[in-house]
């Protein structure tokens, strides 16, 4: 597999000196040194700032689930949206091989569109062809439990069944690099497990996940859990 | 009940103080229409057939305040809390404490509203018979109070909601006796006809047995007793039929299906869609959240998004009605109420300048056109950009491009313009047909066009509600006043500084001569909106590109 890698820095004025990371190796899926990120807070003169990440690293190699773990509050949906590159570090590198399949924790979704007009656009956004797509989009509603939902706009939508095209439009593309945010958070057992099965199956055909969890009650489907504590990440 | 009741409405101001927007707007509203727009009103009310009577304007400002505030106020207590108060209801096992709280806080706001409204008053000219001000306010503030709550428990998008009881507010004042005449049939069933005559002391004449005091009284205690009725309707517990007795009912917990049980649905990994792993992966950073060279071409993406944007559009129907039904019925009334004389108005005809005197009803159809369709195209920008915010940007880490999700964007946002400016012209130009059409309409479409980027660009900073009323704001200020030539004088030569004026004059020449003589004032309007459209362009990459693009 003849993968390029991506680097990814930010431009942000004066940040500390980053050792540059050496290019990272094709079975590395994804890496992250150094990430810091502050948040500021209220108004002035009440203004402060909140420091959440604190050189945080992180590195998934091809073929491997991560759990990422952490208190309320601990930072993960912020660590992940800077690797998925939604939000910018104050300092720190990541390096990505491949594209990346986001699911946000809150279903981003567009409220008057229906689910297969979702596949439709997050597909053509992939670069996917029609039949592709449509290939695709059968196999995630008869995976995940929600076939019968395909022409329901987003608007007429349990908050479970949302979740599933939530998670849906990150699978789509089978991306190399996948990037989760409590995305089991509404679904119904049975689904639960469809999940990991699914996971199961991408970890198999090599490509890197990273799921999101307040807690880790299956620790046995992870290949590793990292923990996310005073803004650091901690193998546990 | 009664501990209940109190805790609900003491949590409810509580919240209602806690959120900046609310404080900003109960100080600002009433300074704005008291000490701003009163004063400045009263050569508007001349044209639109009323006494011009200053001492009776700002009376009214009053309570067009407590309106306002009351209003959205009613509106965002039952909005902003619908699910939590079900859920306490259900808590308490009935509706009862929770309404009587919630409508507890809405009146105390009303209230407030109403002081907020008297206060600035007060301080801007005097108030000569102070119980009635107050009672009258009271009850204005009452009865908008209740129209919000009304509408909260009908409409269920906050967005549309809040437009609806804005809207409503917007004719109630401009087709208001305190603006246009009070004798005009038509604008009598507006809830705030008679309330606002008893404010500014003029009796109307037609208020029948009742008198203007009790008609007044009927509508605010004939939309208090829906409101009550709705709340309670929709906060009531839901009762099972035949519901078991305590200690009856059995809980049979799910049986998880075996894991072994479960199927895979998905083709295997061979036979399923991938990205094709000897194309290039990108080496950028951009490059790596940007589509390969084997990506769909341009105009498939361009065209998804224009399609998806348009499907969402077309599907809300509160958005598409008020396109429709405001520009023509807020221009066939202006139409209507404007005392119909003739009125001088600065033209060029030949590269000569003149004033003509034309019909004032002619020229309050034509002006009319640029206002609405100004306020509309600004709707539709801020509510296509905020709605798809978050959505967009997931798309573009999907692999969309910012370009094209902003072409898409605008695609969506132009269509709805043009339906909007059409009908206005339409309407307008059913009454009294334009000298040059495709003049008269280029002109339009520019301040329309216009306005809806000045939509995309407020959107991201303060948020729909926001926006709502600075766009309302920004339009009857730079095209309702700014550029008005129906003014006394002409308009003003503030409004030299603002957007919509070269679209205007082109507009005016295109109402009422019959060359075009205005390429100055097109060169200018044109720059505005490429202006506008560059900071929108730029604006929008800056918050849908990828953070480390």
């Amino acid at each position: 597999m003849d993968k390029q890698t991506a680097l990814a820095t930010n431009d942000r004025p004066s940040p500390p000196p980053i050792t540059p990371v050496t290019p990272v190796q094709p079975a590395v899926g994804l890496e992250a040194k150094g990430i810091t990120k502050s948040y500021r807070r209220g108004v002035w003169p009440r203004h402060r700032q909140i420091p959440v990440l604190r050189g945080a690293d992180l590195m998934v190699g091809a073929g491997e689930v991560v759990g990422l773990v952490g208190e309320n509050g601990s930072g993960k949906s912020t660590f992940m949206k800077i690797l998925v590159g939604a939000l910018a570090p104050d300092s720190g590198q990541v390096q990505v091989s491949g594209r990346i399949g986001y699911c946000p924790q809150e279903p981003v979704l567009y409220e008057r569109l229906t689910c297969d007009e979702h596949l439709e656009l997050f597909g053509v956004a992939y670069g996917m062809d029609t039949q592709a797509i449509r290939v695709a989009a059968d196999g995630l509603y008869a995976t995940l439990g929600f076939d019968r939902w395909r022409a329901a706009r987003v608007e007429e939508l349990s908050g479970g069944t949302r979740a599933k095209l939530n998670l849906a439009l990150a699978l789509l593309a089978d991306p190399e690099v996948l990037l989760l945010d409590e995305p089991y958070a509404g679904f119904d057992w049975d689904t639960y497990l469809r999940f990991w099965d699914l996971t199961a199956e991408r970890r198999a055909a090599g490509r890197s996940v990273v799921v999101i969890s307040h807690f880790v009650t299956d620790q046995e489907r992870f290949d590793r859990l990292v923990e996310l504590r005073d803004g650091r990440t901690v193998s546990r | 009940m009664n501990t209940m009741a109190t805790l609900v409405g003491r949590r409810a101001i509580i919240d209602y103080g806690r959120k900046p927007l609310n404080l900003v707007m109960l100080v600002a509203v009433p300074v704005v229409l008291v000490f701003v727009w009163g004063p400045s009103m009263a050569d508007f009310s001349k044209l639109l057939g009323g006494t011009g009577n200053r001492g009776q304007l700002e009376a009214a400002t009053a309570g067009w305040a407590a309106a306002a505030l009351a209003g959205l106020a009613g509106f965002f207590q039952v909005t902003g809390s619908r699910s939590a108060d079900r859920r306490l209801a259900a808590a308490v096992g009935r509706s009862g404490p929770v309404v009587a709280g919630r409508l507890g806080a809405s009146f105390g706001l009303a209230l407030v509203a109403a002081a907020g409204g008297l206060i600035a008053l007060a301080a801007r000219a005097g108030i000569t018979d102070p119980a009635r001000a107050v009672a009258a306010t009271v009850v204005i503030a009452i009865i908008y109070l209740s129209l919000g709550v009304l509408v909260a428990t009908v409409v269920r998008s906050e967005m549309n909601g809040a437009l609806l009881v804005t809207l409503a507010w917007v004719f109630d004042v401009f087709f208001g006796p305190a603006l246009g005449p009070a004798s005009t049939t038509m604008t009598r069933v507006f809830p705030l006809h008679f309330p606002t005559l008893v404010l500014i002391g003029q009796a109307s004449g037609h208020g029948g047995p009742l008198g203007d005091v009790g008609w007044s009284m009927a509508w605010a205690v004939g939309l208090s007793v829906l409101a009550v009725v709705r709340l309670s309707s929709m906060n009531r517990p839901a009762r099972a039929p035949g519901a078991l007795k305590a200690g009856a009912a059995t809980h049979r917990a799910p049986t998880p299906a075996p894991a072994s049980a479960l199927r895979p649905a998905i083709a295997p990994s061979s036979k399923r869609p991938s990205m094709p792993v000897n194309s290039p992966l990108d080496v950028a950073a951009t490059a790596r959240l940007a589509p390969s060279s084997d990506d769909a071409p341009v105009s498939a993406r361009l065209t998804a998004v224009l399609r998806a944007g348009m499907r969402e559009y077309r599907r809300n129907r509160v958005l598409w009605a008020i396109l429709v039904v405001v520009p023509a019925v807020f221009i066939a009334m202006a139409v209507l109420v404007t005392v119909d004389k003739p009125g001088p108005v600065a033209v060029v005809e030949g590269a000569r300048h003149f004033t003509a005197f034309l019909s004032e009803r002619r020229m309050h159809a034509a002006t009319m056109v640029p206002v609405t369709a100004a306020f509309l195209a600004g709707l539709t920008g801020l509510f296509v950009v905020t709605g798809s915010a978050a959505g967009d940007r997931r798309l573009v880490l999907a692999g969309m491009r910012p370009r094209e999700v902003l072409a898409g964007r605008l695609g969506v946002i132009t269509t709805a313009t043009v339906v909007a400016t059409a009908i206005a012209v339409a309407v307008s130009g059913v009454w009294y047909p334009p000298r040059q059409w495709l003049v008269f309409i280029g002109a339009n479409l520019l301040i329309a066009l216009t306005y809806a980027m000045i939509g995309t660009l407020i959107g991201p900073l303060t948020g729909r509600l926001g926006g709502l009323y600075l766009i309302l704001l920004l339009a009857f200020i730079d095209v309702g006043l700014g550029q008005n030539i129906m003014i006394p004088n002409g308009p003003p030569a503030w409004g030299a500084f603002l957007p919509a004026r070269g679209a205007s004059r082109v507009m005016i020449d295109g109402a009422f001569t019959a060359h075009f003589d205005q390429v100055g004032y097109l060169l200018l309007g044109l720059a505005w909106l490429a202006a506008f459209t560059t900071v929108t362009a730029v604006v929008f990459r800056r918050r849908t590109a990828a953070a480390r693009a």
